[in-house]
């Protein structure tokens, strides 16, 4: 059954259509790889399926919810949607745990979301949440916001060149952690890059890539 | 609820983090307040010394002999009166008018005294009614006896700087110098005045009469301080008028000199208004430049709170607590500054001055201090509306994109 469904949509900046007619369809829990090389509107479309902008035409669908017309777009992401992003936006002046909580504890009272331990107990940093992000190495930071994109228990993930700067080992040590949270917390996620060897494992089932702003199924 | 603490955690990590910004932002606003409280204040607070300098005088005409009116003024303020002497029977003439309750017949006379560092010790011979009317008061000792309606009894009272000066307490001898005989004669301190913040301060205090036999100027006044029977501008304008019109004398009223005073300072305090209320808004530019730096140079780190999806009432008021911290600090280091140092922005002020008044030239009330936080906290909190509204229509893709 269709949870997330993308219709013919279009966005454009300027004179510049970035995205031609993106159609897709997922199933709750599937993880997505779309691939893409830099400028070819991965970014745009994740900012779209994040609810962070509007497509000039088309239509976007989170389990029956409209995307693409949400009147409370934030609210909605808050409760729904954890976002990775490449350069990470960690919020440096605060520590590892301030930085899991202050997601945490914007969210709607009720929800059973994993506490600061046990995000980063699988990520290695149980021990250090008490540090402050700009104490952390380059690694360590994105292990952060790859908690930190769970730390909403969002039943979407959305990754954005999630293992750029990540040398091969980091890369497919930081995937297997990628896959951990999202299998503990049952979230679906999309991950956008430019690298194919992020699929070396087979990892995603469904693989797509974005050629002249259509998303193309191998 | 419990994001609310965020909103204390995350303006406070901040600041933290970013030490030197931040001290710069405080020490900035400090400075900026501190000029705005102290130049207001001085506005404040130089009418209300002129006032207090002119009420201090405690009568409502001085007649002396013909001078300029000017100097008459400043040397009446500071306590002394014009050095020439009035023509006699001036007093006898005051006394017959109807709308006069009191005079105070006065005697300035410089002495020059080798013994003294100054070189020159001012007398003054004064009349009964004339300590009442100035609202002195004794730091120590008595004043002269006035009960028979003459001032009596021996000895000299020192102003409190001529007592300091010379180490005196009451009782102990005083030396009177005759510049005829070049010799001294003894008297005693009976009394210590209070410090006024005039030139009183300096002088020493005679009953007129024993000033004018000691010195031989039997009949000689400088001046003749006029109370009027009762407070009707009309009646004394008359009066003054009168007086003004013969060749020798000259009068001058209370609100002559105020107006005098404030006319020859009327140029240099607008100057001085002008560049206080410039400074005002060069610290209001100060101030909004350092907050909306400071909350656009963490547009991004805004920007993420909301991809996370904080609401922006979130966002909004957590930029705007950090600028309140940062300002609110600034803010009282700076009034407190101005405060603790108002006596020396007093004297600093006062330096300057052609004329400045006795007590407080920098006058910090309550509801100026409070007005200037405000002013400061609203400033702070207006400075974080333009980027918050930017993030309305930042472009999404170019905050946070990765390159795809």
């Amino acid at each position: 059954m269709t949870w997330l469904e993308a219709q013919g949509v279009t966005r454009r900046f300027g004179s510049i259509e970035v995205l031609r007619g993106v159609d897709l369809e997922m199933e709750r829990g599937a993880h997505a790889l779309i691939l893409g090389p830099s400028g070819s509107g991965k970014s745009t479309l994740l900012h779209l399926f994040a609810g962070l902008m509007q497509p000039d035409s088309g239509t976007i669908h989170l389990d029956g919810e409209p995307l693409h017309a949400l009147p409370n777009a934030a609210a909605f992401r808050l409760a729904n949607i954890g976002i990775l992003f490449q350069e990470f936006h960690l919020l440096e002046a605060l520590t590892i745990r301030q930085n899991l909580s202050l997601v945490a504890d914007a969210c709607p009272p009720g929800e059973a979301l994993p506490t600061p331990e046990e995000l980063m107990e699988p990520l290695g940093l149980h021990e250090r949440l008490d540090d402050r992000v700009h104490t952390l190495s380059r690694g360590e930071r994105q292990r952060v916001a790859l908690g930190r994109a769970f730390a909403n228990r969002p039943r979407l993930v959305l990754a954005d060149e999630p293992t750029a700067s990540l040398d091969p080992d980091n890369r497919e040590k930081s995937m297997a952690l990628f896959f951990t949270l999202c299998e503990r917390l049952g979230s679906t996620a999309i991950v956008m890059t430019h690298d194919p060897q992020l699929n070396a494992k087979g990892q995603f089932k469904s693989v797509a890539r974005l050629e002249k702003g259509r998303l193309v199924t191998d | 609820m419990r994001s609310l603490r965020h909103l204390l955690i995350w303006p406070l990590a901040n600041i933290r983090h970013h030490r030197v910004i931040s001290v710069v932002s405080v020490g900035v606003m400090a400075a900026a307040v501190f000029l705005i409280a102290t130049l207001l204040g001085f506005v404040n607070g130089y009418q209300s010394a002129v006032r207090e300098d002119v009420d201090r005088l405690g009568y409502d005409l001085l007649i002396t002999a013909k001078g300029c009116p000017y100097e008459a003024a400043t040397l009446m303020l500071r306590g002394g009166v014009g050095l020439k002497y009035m023509p006699s029977g001036v007093v006898q003439r005051l006394h017959s008018e109807d709308a006069v309750e009191a005079t105070f017949p006065m005697l300035i006379h410089p002495v020059r005294n080798p013994s003294t560092e100054q070189g020159m010790t001012l007398y003054k011979g004064v009349s009964p009614g004339w300590y009442e009317t100035m609202a002195l008061t004794l730091r120590e000792g008595e004043w002269f006896d006035e009960s028979t309606g003459e001032l009596q009894g021996d000895g000299v009272v020192l102003g409190f700087e001529a007592a300091e000066l010379e180490t005196r307490h009451v009782g102990d001898p005083y030396l009177l110098y005759q510049p005829q005989t070049r010799k001294f004669e003894e008297t005693r301190v009976r009394g210590i005045l209070e410090r006024t913040g005039t030139q009183m301060d300096g002088t020493v205090i005679l009953p007129v009469a024993a000033l004018q036999t000691r010195y031989d100027l039997r009949g000689r006044l400088t001046g003749v301080g006029v109370k009027m029977r009762r407070s009707d501008p009309a009646v004394t304008q008359e009066l003054r008028d009168r007086y003004d019109l013969e060749p020798e004398l000259q009068v001058i009223s209370l609100s002559r000199i105020e107006e005098a005073l404030h006319k020859a300072m009327d140029n240099m305090r607008d100057v001085v208004q002008l560049l206080a209320w410039i400074l005002a808004l060069m610290a209001a530019a100060i101030l909004i430049n350092t907050t909306l730096l400071r909350t656009l140079s963490e547009h991004r780190q805004l920007y993420v709170l909301h991809a996370i999806g904080l609401p922006h009432w979130f966002i909004h008021t957590a930029a705007a607590m950090e600028n309140l911290i940062l300002v609110g600090l600034g803010t009282a280091l700076g009034l407190g500054a101005a405060t603790v140092a108002g006596g020396i922005s007093s004297e600093f002020l006062a330096s300057y001055l052609p004329y400045a008044p006795a007590g407080d030239l920098v006058l910090l009330t309550g509801p100026l201090l409070a007005g200037i936080a405000a002013a400061a906290l609203l400033i702070s909190l207006l400075a974080t509306i333009p980027p918050l509204v930017r993030l309305g229509w930042f472009s999404d893709h170019s905050a946070l994109a990765g390159g795809g």
